[in-house]
C-alpha cells in the first residue's frame, strides 16, 4: 500500500474492514460419508474404469479414450491472467460416489440422512421443494446424482431431467447425437480433460413446442477430499421450447486444492430459449489463498435455428481462481445471445472470465454486461471476445464491462477482443473502471448508514442491471452473497 | 514429430541467417559493439512469432522472411526522390535504409544532431535503456544489425523548433534489411517538434527503433507519416519516457502496406505527465496495418487521452491493441482510449483489442471501440441534398477522420495529411485476383 494511498484511509474505517475481512468461510465443514474412491492418478485404465463402472455404451468409452489420448497431446493453457502452481494432474482422483450408489433410492426416504442433513444445511429444503418453490432438483454429491425429485411432473409434460449417467442408458441415441456438438473434446485443455473423465451431471430436453413447467435446478457440491470434480451439463431445447436452469454452488472448507473442470452444453433449436443462471460460491482459500477451489469450466451455447436465444447469468463469488467464458454460438438468422455476469473477487481469489460472442447468423444480437468488482488483494479479468463473420449481415453487439476496485492492492482489468469481417455489423464495446467514491460513502455515511451498508448499497446498484436478469430466488441468493463477501471491504 | 511446414521452415531459415550476420557484426570495433552484443544475446534467446504467440495473433510474420530481407544495406545506394511538405520550415535529417545520409546544419545553440559513428561515447550511454528486448526479437535483431543511427539532442530549456525525420528506402528498389535507429533526449523544459515520414513502396524490410527521452516540462510534439502503401515490410518500435510534467504528443497518419506493424510503448515516469496520441489509419486492396499501443502509467497523477480512427477498404486489415497499463502506485491517474473503426468492404477485417490492466484504485479508466460502417441516415441526408453517394462517402469518412486529422499540432503538416490521405482514398482499387 502506497503512503500516499494509505495517508487518505480513514483509520476507524479500516479497524472496520479489517475485522471483516478476517471473517472465515461461512458454509465451511465436510460431511463424512463413505465414498468409494478411485486411488489417484490418470491412464487409460482410469477412464475405462469410470465409463464401466457407469454401465456406459461402446462409443462412449471410445469417445472418452479419444478424448484422453488427444489431452494428452495438448499443453497447459497459460494464457489466462491468473497465477497458480502447475497442476500435477496424477495427484488427482477422478471417481468418487457415495456408497449408496450401487443400491440407488428409490424416494427421498431412502436417501441416506447424512446427506439429506448435507443439504439441509446448504440451504436447499429437498423435502419442501415442492411446497416451497416449485423447483426440481438434481442434486449432484460429488460426482453421482443421489436424488431427483419433480420426475413425475415433468414427465407430464415431456421433459426428460436427469443425471448424464441415467441418460445415457436410457436416451443413449439423443446422447450421442449432441454430446460434444458445441464443445468438441479438441476445443481446449480442460474440456479434453473433461470429455475423458467426466463422472457426471445433468441431461435436460426439451420437446418441441414445450414450455418446461418450473426452473429446473442443480446444486453442486465437492465433497471427498482430493477428487476433482469433471462435470457434464447438455441441454437441449428443441423446436419453440423453453427453458430456464439454474446451477448453485458451494463447497467445505479443506487445505488442498481441488480442480473442477465441467463442462455445459446447450443447444437451442428454432425459436428455443434457454436461461442458464450460475451462483458460484465455492471455497476461495483461506486469507492467503491457501485450499481454494480451482474453477475451469468451459461452457458454450449453440444458437442453432432461427431466432433461438440464449442468455447466460452468472454471479461468481467463490474459487480460488476462476477461468470461465460462457460463450454463445450464433448461428441461426435473427438469434439472441446474452450474457450478464457480477464477478466478485476479494482475498487472494482470482478471477478471469468473460464470454464469447460468435456471429454467424444475418441480423443476429448479442448482449454484454460484466460487473467485476475487486477487494484486497483480489485480480479479477474480464476477457471476452465478439466476433463478427462474414456472413453476420447486420449483426449487433453491444459489449458493456465495468470494474470496481475496492482497496489499493487489488487489480482490476479488461482484455475484450473485438473482430469484425462484415462492413453491415455493429459493434459497441465501452469499458470503465473506477473505485467505491469517497463523495458516495460520505453521502451515505451522512444520512447514518454506516460503511459496509453504505458499501453494499453501493455494489448492489453498480450490479442491478445483471441481478434483474436473475431468477427471482436466484437474485436473493447473489444479493446475500455480495452483502457477506463485501461488508466493510472499503478502500 | 511433425513435418515442418513451408513457415517454420522459413521462420528457422530467417532465425539462421539473422544470426550469421549478427556473428559478422559482433567484433567490429567502435561504439555500437554493446548494443550489438545486447541485441544479439538478445535475439538468440528469443524466438520469432509463430502462429500462437498471442500479440502476434493478428499479423503473420510471412511477409518478414523473404529472400533478401536480411541483406546488408549499402551505403552508395541512390538516394530516392523526398517531396517536401508544403510550407514546413524544418531541419531535415535523412536515414536511407537505416544508414544516415542527411543531417541538418543545426544553426540552434543547445541543438545537435549527430550520427551515432560520430558521437562522444558518453552520449550514446542510455542508447537502449528505453528500447526493451524482452520478449521482442525484432528489437533486439535492431540492435544486433545496427550499423549506424541518429541522436537528436535538445539542451535544457531550449526549443528546437521542428525537425523533420526521414526514414526513406533507396531508390532502386533492392530489398535488404534496414534497421534504422534513432534516439531523441528532450532535456528539461526543452520542446521540439518532430516530423517523422517514412517513404519508400518497395519490397525493404524496414525494422526501425526510436527512443524518446522526455525531461522534465519538456514538450515533444511527434508526427509520425506513414503515407505510402506498397509492398514496404514496415515494422517499427517507438519507446517513450515521460518526465515529471513533461508533454508527449503523438499523432498518426498511417496507410496500410504489405506489412506494417508499429510498437508503442509511452510510459509515464514522473508526476504531472501528460500523453495525447492520435491515430488517424486507411488500410485499402490487400494492406496490412496493425498498431500495438501500450500506455503505461508508473507514477500517480498523469494523464493520458488516445484517439483512434480507422477506415479498412477491399481486401485490407486494420488491428489495433491499445492497452493501458496502471501501476499499483500510479493513483490519481486518468487515461482514456476511443477507438473508431469503419469496414468500407466485405472483404475487410478490423480486430480491435482495448485492454485495461489496473492495479490502482483512485484512478478513473475507460476504453470505448465501435466497429461498423458509416451511418445510413447521414448518407441519407446528404444524398437527400443533391450529393451523389460517392462523394457523400467522402464526406462522412473525413468527418469521421477528422478528430485525429484535425489535431495535428503544425497545421501544414494537418493539410499535407489530410490531402494524402483523399489521394489514397480517391484512387481506384486495384484489381483484385
Amino acid at each position: 500500500m502506497s503512503e500516499t494511498a494509505s495517508e487518505r484511509h480513514d483509520a476507524n474505517t479500516d479497524t472496520a474492514i479489517d475485522r471483516h475481512l478476517e471473517r472465515e468461510y461461512e458454509a465451511g465443514w465436510v460431511t463424512d460419508i463413505e465414498s468409494e474412491t478411485l486411488p489417484p492418478g490418470l491412464d487409460e485404465d482410469v477412464v475405462r474404469f469410470i465409463s464401466a463402472k457407469k454401465n456406459e455404451p461402446e462409443w462412449m468409452t471410445e469417445w472418452r479414450l479419444t478424448a484422453y489420448r488427444h489431452w494428452l497431446t495438448m499443453d497447459h493453457p497459460r494464457w489466462a491472467h491468473v497465477h497458480y502452481p502447475r497442476i500435477d494432474f496424477n495427484a488427482i482422483s477422478y471417481y468418487s460416489a457415495p456408497r449408496s450408489q450401487e443400491d440407488r433410492p428409490k424416494s427421498l426416504d431412502e436417501v441416506d440422512p447424512e446427506l439429506l442433513r448435507t443439504y439441509e444445511k446448504l440451504g436447499i429444503p429437498l423435502h419442501e421443494q415442492e411446497m416451497l418453490a416449485g423447483v426440481a432438483v438434481d442434486a449432484v454429491f460429488d460426482s453421482v446424482s443421489v436424488a431427483t425429485t419433480f420426475k413425475e411432473k415433468l414427465k407430464e409434460a415431456g421433459v426428460v431431467f436427469c443425471s448424464i449417467s441415467e441418460a445415457l442408458q436410457d436416451y443413449p441415441d439423443l446422447v450421442r447425437q449432441y454430446m460434444g456438438s458445441v464443445v468438441p473434446y479438441r476445443d481446449n485443455f480442460f474440456a479434453a480433460l473433461n470429455s475423458a473423465v467426466f463422472s457426471d451431471g445433468s441431461f435436460v430436453y426439451i420437446p418441441k413446442g414445450v414450455r418446461c413447467p418450473m426452473e429446473l435446478s442443480t446444486y453442486f457440491r465437492i465433497n471427498a477430499e482430493n477428487t476433482g470434480q469433471f462435470e457434464r451439463t447438455l441441454i437441449v431445447a428443441e423446436e419453440g421450447s423453453h427453458v430456464s436452469y439454474l446451477e448453485g454452488c458451494t463447497a467445505p472448507m479443506r487445505d488442498e486444492n481441488q480442480l473442477h473442470a465441467a463442462v455445459v452444453e446447450l443447444v437451442a433449436h428454432k425459436d428455443a430459449k434457454i436461461k442458464y443462471s450460475t451462483v458460484q460460491n465455492w471455497y476461495p482459500g483461506d486469507a492467503e489463498g491457501k485450499g481454494g477451489i480451482y474453477n475451469f469450466v468451459t461452457k458454450r451455447g449453440l444458437c442453432a435455428g432461427e431466432r433461438s436465444h440464449i442468455s447466460w447469468t452468472q454471479v461468481e463469488t467463490g474459487s480460488a481462481i476462476t477461468w470461465k467464458y460462457p460463450s454463445v454460438v450464433l448461428r441461426g438468422d435473427d438469434s439472441v445471445g446474452e450474457f450478464y455476469s457480477v464477478a466478485l473477487a476479494r482475498g487472494r481469489q482470482q478471477a478471469d472470465t468473460g464470454t464469447k460472442m460468435i456471429h454467424l447468423g444475418k441480423r443476429t444480437r448479442s448482449t454484454i454486461i460484466s460487473k467485476g468488482i475487486s477487494a484486497v488483494r483480489a485480480e479479477n479479468s474480464y476477457r471476452g471476445l465478439v466476433r463478427m463473420a462474414p456472413s453476420a449481415d447486420g449483426a449487433r453487439n453491444f459489449t458493456q464491462c465495468d470494474s470496481l476496485l475496492i482497496g489499493d492492492r487489488c487489480g482490476a482489468h479488461t482484455f475484450p477482443y473485438i473482430e469484425s469481417r462484415n462492413p453491415t455489423a455493429t459493434v459497441e464495446h465501452e469499458a470503465t473502471t473506477s473505485k467505491v467514491s469517497d463523495d458516495q460513502l460520505f453521502l451515505c455515511r451522512q444520512r447514518g448508514l454506516d460503511p459496509e451498508k453504505a458499501v453494499s448499497m453501493i455494489v448492489n446498484g453498480f450490479c442491478k442491471e445483471v441481478f434483474r436478469e436473475l431468477p427471482m430466488e436466484f437474485a436473493v441468493e447473489a444479493g446475500k452473497l455480495l452483502e457477506v463477501s463485501l461488508e466493510g471491504a472499503v478502500g | 514429430m511433425t513435418m515442418s511446414t513451408p513457415l517454420e521452415q522459413r521462420l528457422s531459415d530467417f532465425d539462421r541467417l539473422a544470426r550469421a550476420r549478427a556473428a559478422e557484426l559482433r567484433d567490429a570495433d567502435g561504439p555500437l559493439t554493446d548494443l550489438r552484443r545486447a541485441g544479439e544475446a538478445a535475439f538468440t534467446a528469443t524466438s520469432l512469432p509463430g502462429p500462437k504467440t498471442e500479440s502476434w495473433k493478428y499479423s503473420r510474420v510471412g511477409p518478414l522472411l523473404e529472400v533478401g530481407l536480411l541483406d546488408a544495406p549499402r551505403a552508395d545506394a541512390s538516394m530516392p526522390d523526398l517531396p517536401d511538405i508544403d510550407g514546413l520550415d524544418a531541419g531535415r535529417i535523412v536515414i536511407v535504409d537505416g544508414l544516415p545520409r542527411q543531417l541538418p546544419e543545426t544553426s540552434v545553440p543547445g541543438v545537435s544532431v549527430t550520427r551515432f559513428s560520430a558521437a562522444d561515447p558518453a552520449d550514446l550511454a542510455g542508447l537502449g535503456d528505453l528500447a526493451d528486448l524482452e520478449g521482442r526479437p525484432f528489437v533486439a535483431l535492431n540492435g544486433a544489425l545496427i550499423e549506424d543511427g541518429v541522436l537528436i539532442h535538445v539542451g535544457r530549456g531550449v526549443d528546437a523548433g521542428t525537425l523533420e525525420l526521414i526514414l526513406a528506402q533507396n531508390a532502386d528498389g533492392a530489398p535488404c534489411g534496414a534497421h534504422p535507429r534513432v534516439r531523441v533526449v528532450l532535456e528539461s523544459g526543452a520542446s521540439l517538434a518532430l516530423v517523422e515520414r517514412h517513404i519508400g513502396t518497395a519490397a525493404v524490410f524496414a525494422n526501425s527503433v526510436i527512443e524518446v527521452q522526455v525531461g522534465d516540462a519538456a514538450r515533444l510534439a511527434h508526427m509520425r507519416l506513414q503515407l505510402d502503401a506498397g509492398a514496404a515490410r514496415s515494422l517499427t518500435a517507438l519507446d517513450v519516457a515521460v518526465a515529471r510534467d513533461g508533454r508527449y504528443d503523438l499523432q498518426q497518419a498511417l496507410l496500410g502496406s504489405t506489412f506494417r506493424r508499429n510498437e508503442i510503448r509511452i510510459r509515464c515516469t514522473g508526476p504531472g505527465a501528460e500523453v495525447a496520441v492520435g491515430g488517424a489509419t486507411l488500410t485499402r486492396d490487400r494492406g496490412h496495418l496493425d498498431t500495438q499501443m501500450c500506455l503505461e502509467h508508473a507514477v500517480p497523477h498523469c494523464r493520458s487521452d488516445q484517439v483512434f480512427r480507422a477506415l479498412a477498404g477491399e481486401r485490407s486489415k486494420t488491428v489495433l491493441n491499445g492497452r493501458i497499463h496502471i501501476h499499483p502506485q500510479a493513483q490519481q491517474t486518468s487515461a482514456e482510449l476511443s477507438s473508431r473503426n469503419l469496414l468500407l468492404s466485405h472483404d475487410a477485417e478490423i480486430d480491435a483489442k482495448p485492454e485495461l490492466e489496473i492495479y490502482a484504485d483512485d484512478v478513473k479508466c475507460a476504453h470505448g471501440a465501435t466497429v461498423g460502417r458509416l451511418d445510413d441516415k447521414a448518407l441519407f441526408y446528404l444524398r437527400a441534398r443533391g450529393i451523389e453517394e460517392a462523394s457523400a462517402r467522402r464526406m462522412l469518412s473525413f468527418a469521421f477522420l477528422a478528430a485525429v486529422v484535425d489535431a495535428f499540432p503544425l497545421p501544414t503538416v494537418g493539410d499535407h495529411v489530410r490531402s494524402a490521405l483523399e489521394a489514397a482514398f480517391d484512387r481506384p482499387a486495384e484489381a483484385s485476383q
